[in-house]
């Protein structure tokens, strides 16, 4: 909720952030020390206790405060009363940088309230716009319940087998149905982040959740001739949240998305010795070299890929990333162009990446 | 000679029940206001699942009679709780911490109500397949419908009640020999009299129960 802008915005007191960007405060600024002398930067420090008091190795007071995961340190400060560091002819050159412990943690106790109030509001717009979507989910469970029992009757021991052996047009209708609960529920990640890491990490079989995408994607590809193949061969199972499932619904859902019709879209996953590894290759526009970088920021849609497609707002590769992220990996883009005298330049894209192990967070009692 | 006479620990009585078995055995709640989970279902696939569409008793909850409860959070305790099914985690967090919960709730994109997800042992979208619902379920009951499981909690409790090591070794010793024997017990006899308090026993007895219904019917 409370950024670097915002906190430049509204902070009296100078502050630096982690990767070393320095910012002034609209009371005082950074002192000509910190920003043209100071190479060290021990100001920026993971052991010092959070919003409380310490030194760095210039003497200047500082106060390290943490939002959103992101930590940022009020630096170049001369506390009184509490810094007996600095020696006193920095204390007259920098006489504006004094302030009192008083003012500071007045300041860091008004940021939590503001991060409570705009907690707030966007929480309430949130359920303002998408608490409707309670009342479709809850009719799409009925649904969802009728269309499972009428597989009931059909031949087969197991659950999936009694839907392969069904009625085509009703296995496809549940496949429909079960596609749109994914896409409803991936609409709750998108609104709030934080879904990501809900749930215990549980052994996940990475294949099994590609090859049910795989299957619901199937329907809506084969209406464009395109032709999705799972490859490879995965008996291994990784600790996962239950987000991880949404890895293969944007993956898919992307792929499908900007293919060419009549071009095949190949799923290989393959046991390795880290873990899981997937690739995802389709055949259509390919990012600029430029792009690659920013495919994953947030709301970033390539060039070429607006140009392909009018759809999509730019979240999917964002909030895939923040998934791998969240359990120890990294999404990779790579692309080759073959033709380059398209409107758009096309080619094989292929998002690649090794899903580690990972741990299991079971026990939470005894550990 | 003395690996002869060495007592036999809880863990090592190695009872070890196949999946189908603990689907039986393993009591599962659901607690929702819809009918959106697959209880019929499930029922028919062999497990052990019950349906109230608001908390029907909490006494049962605090008693452990459940070993793995789905709880929405909306519409099942507003007459028990303001917090409504995030007041009944709560609750039953503080009261018995082993009690598995799972969150169930098609409201995950609500920022406030973080806590509800994060306090959980788990968590399933609503509505989901039967599919998933399977196979959370089973992945919950390979993971810790066990006796480890059981058991480390049951020792955490009485550590954090400051009974010492010697006598949880014997009130280890007091629960493996019955459960040798395929003798019913009640908490009470495994219990040292010093320990036969109402608070320490009511937090014991659902772990301790729990252990008897993992154990009763094998051969040891």
């Amino acid at each position: 909720m409370i950024n670097r802008d915002i906190l430049q915005s509204i902070s009296p007191f100078p502050f630096i952030t982690q990767d070393r960007k320095l910012y002034d405060g609209f009371l005082i600024k950074q002192p000509q020390y910190c920003r043209r002398q100071c190479t060290s930067r021990d100001c920026i420090s993971s052991d010092v206790i959070r919003e409380k008091h310490y030194v760095c190795s210039k003497g200047f007071s500082c106060y390290a405060i943490t939002h959103n995961d992101e930590s940022f340190y009020f630096n170049g400060l001369i506390v009184t009363k509490l810094n007996k560091t600095i020696k006193s002819g920095k204390r007259k050159v920098y006489s504006q940088n004094v302030t009192n412990e008083e003012d500071v943690i007045a300041f860091i106790s008004k940021l939590h309230e503001l991060k409570i109030s705009i907690l707030q509001v966007i929480s309430s717009s949130i359920n303002n716009s998408i608490s409707f979507l309670h009342d479709v989910k809850t009719s799409l469970g009925l649904v969802m319940n009728s269309a499972q029992n009428i597989f009931q009757d059909a031949q087969g021991e197991t659950f999936d087998e009694k839907v392969e052996n069904a009625d085509e047009n009703v296995r496809h209708l549940f496949y429909a149905v079960d596609l749109l609960n994914d896409q409803l529920q991936f609409v709750d990640v998108v609104a709030n982040p934080d879904r990501i890491s809900y749930g215990r990490k549980r052994r996940t079989a990475i294949y099994k959740l590609f090859h049910k995408m795989v299957r619901l994607f199937q329907q809506r590809a084969v209406r464009r001739n395109i032709d999705i193949k799972l490859r490879g061969h995965s008996l291994k199972e990784i600790y996962a949240n239950e987000s991880i499932q949404f890895l293969p619904l944007i993956l898919l859902d992307n792929a499908v998305k900007y293919s060419l019709d009549g071009r095949e879209i190949i799923v290989e996953i393959n046991d390795s010795e880290d873990g899981v590894s997937v690739k995802v290759s389709s055949y259509g526009p390919i990012v600029q070299s430029d792009e690659c970088e920013k495919i994953f920021d947030k709301h970033f849609r390539g060039k070429n890929a607006s140009s392909f497609s009018s759809q999509g707002i730019g979240l999917g590769l964002f909030i895939a990333q923040k998934i791998a992220q969240a359990h120890n990996f990294n999404i990779c883009y790579h692309g080759i162009s073959n033709e380059t005298k398209t409107k758009v330049p096309i080619g094989k894209n292929d998002f690649f990446f090794t899903i580690p192990i990972n741990e299991t967070d079971d026990f939470p009692l005894a550990k | 000679m003395l690996k002869f006479f060495r007592k036999r620990k809880l863990l090592e009585l190695n009872i070890k029940l196949p999946l189908n078995e603990k689907r039986k055995r393993a009591k599962i709640l659901v607690i929702d206001d819809e009918e959106t989970f697959p209880v019929e279902l499930l029922t028919n696939e062999g497990y052990n699942i019950r349906h109230w569409k608001k908390i029907e008793s909490l006494r049962s909850l605090e008693d452990g009679e459940f070993d793995i409860i789905f709880l929405d959070i909306f519409d099942v305790a507003k007459d028990i709780s303001n917090d409504d099914g995030l007041g009944i985690l709560e609750h039953l967090k503080k009261y018995n911490p082993s009690q598995i919960i799972i969150a169930y709730s098609g409201r995950s994109f609500d920022l406030s109500k973080t806590k509800f997800w994060k306090l959980a042992d788990d968590t399933l979208a609503k509505p989901s397949d039967l599919v998933t619902c399977k196979e959370v379920i089973d992945k919950m009951l390979e993971d810790r419908f066990n006796l480890q499981y059981y058991w480390n909690n049951l020792t955490f409790v009485l550590k954090e009640n400051s009974v010492d090591g010697k006598t949880i070794s014997k009130i280890e010793d007091s629960l493996v020999k019955v459960l040798s024997k395929g003798e019913k017990i009640s908490i009470h006899e495994i219990l040292p009299v010093a320990l036969r308090t109402t608070e320490l026993i009511a937090k014991i007895a659902p772990l301790a129960n729990t252990i008897i219904k993992l154990a009763s019917g094998n051969s040891l």
